[in-house]
């Protein structure tokens, strides 16, 4: 029987240290996310590097694959952030079987909808430039809800079916 | 969806933890079974029915209203 390809149990760990430092740092200033740093100046933290630009719009008109000179740490966090998120999600927990694949299917469909209300909502709730944040956001939020609600699910059905009648 | 895992358990004088280990599942597992919170998988239903020299629907049995 084919089953979920998931991630070894220690890399759970790993997950939470790769996605906290950029988390904390995002919470506390979200221009963190556009390579300002919490202390000191931008230029304090630069990690410049030569990178291939998809498409570019800086001149007026569309270009494609074009080489740039481009400050890397926000580039960074943002995937510490998501490949954190995404291991802390996608790792075996102990005892993992059906009945744990049956409760991560269903806290993906809970995520789906409570990630999509939030977002409804906050479409309500903020606007301008400060929805930059939200759609930030939104690129992990996603995992941590799917992990949340997958952590208490687990959690309840193990106090519950934890003791043999 | 009932089922008789007990029953097979009190006769084969097996604990949850022994059937979960046979079958491969977690012993949480086998218990949500029992209290009819999870329904398995075929190939569960059919390990555990090995394991207790039984068919599938000596073990699981439709209710009524199973074909609503």
């Amino acid at each position: 029987m084919r089953k979920i390809k998931l991630l070894p149990r220690w890399c759970r760990m790993v997950g939470i240290l790769l996605l906290l430092p950029p988390l904390v740092m995002f919470t506390i200033n979200p221009e963190v996310a556009f390579g300002d740093p919490i202390f000191g100046s931008p230029e304090d933290y630069m990690i410049n590097g030569t990178v291939i630009n998809l498409v570019d719009d800086s001149e007026g008109e569309w270009v494609f694959f074009k080489v740039i000179q481009n400050d890397l740490i926000n580039e960074l966090m943002l995937s510490m952030m998501i490949v954190g998120a995404w291991m802390i999600a996608f790792s075996r927990i102990k005892g993992e079987d059906e009945f744990s694949e049956r409760l991560r299917l269903e806290a993906m469909g809970a995520a789906m909808f409570w990630n999509a209300l939030i977002l409804l909502i906050l479409n309500f709730l903020i606007y301008d430039g400060l929805f930059l944040y939200v759609m930030i956001y939104q690129l992990f939020s996603y995992l941590l809800i799917f992990s949340l609600i997958f952590a208490l699910r687990l959690r309840k059905e193990r106090k519950e079916l934890g003791y043999e009648e | 969806m009932k089922n008789s895992i007990k029953v097979e358990r009190a006769k084969n004088n097996i604990t949850q933890a022994e059937l979960a280990r046979l079958v491969k599942v977690s012993r949480q597992t086998i218990n949500a079974i029992e209290l009819g919170k999870y329904v398995p998988s075929t190939l569960l239903a059919l390990r555990m029915a090995k394991v207790f020299n039984a068919s599938v629907d000596e073990i699981f049995q439709l209710e009524e209203g199973d074909f609503d």
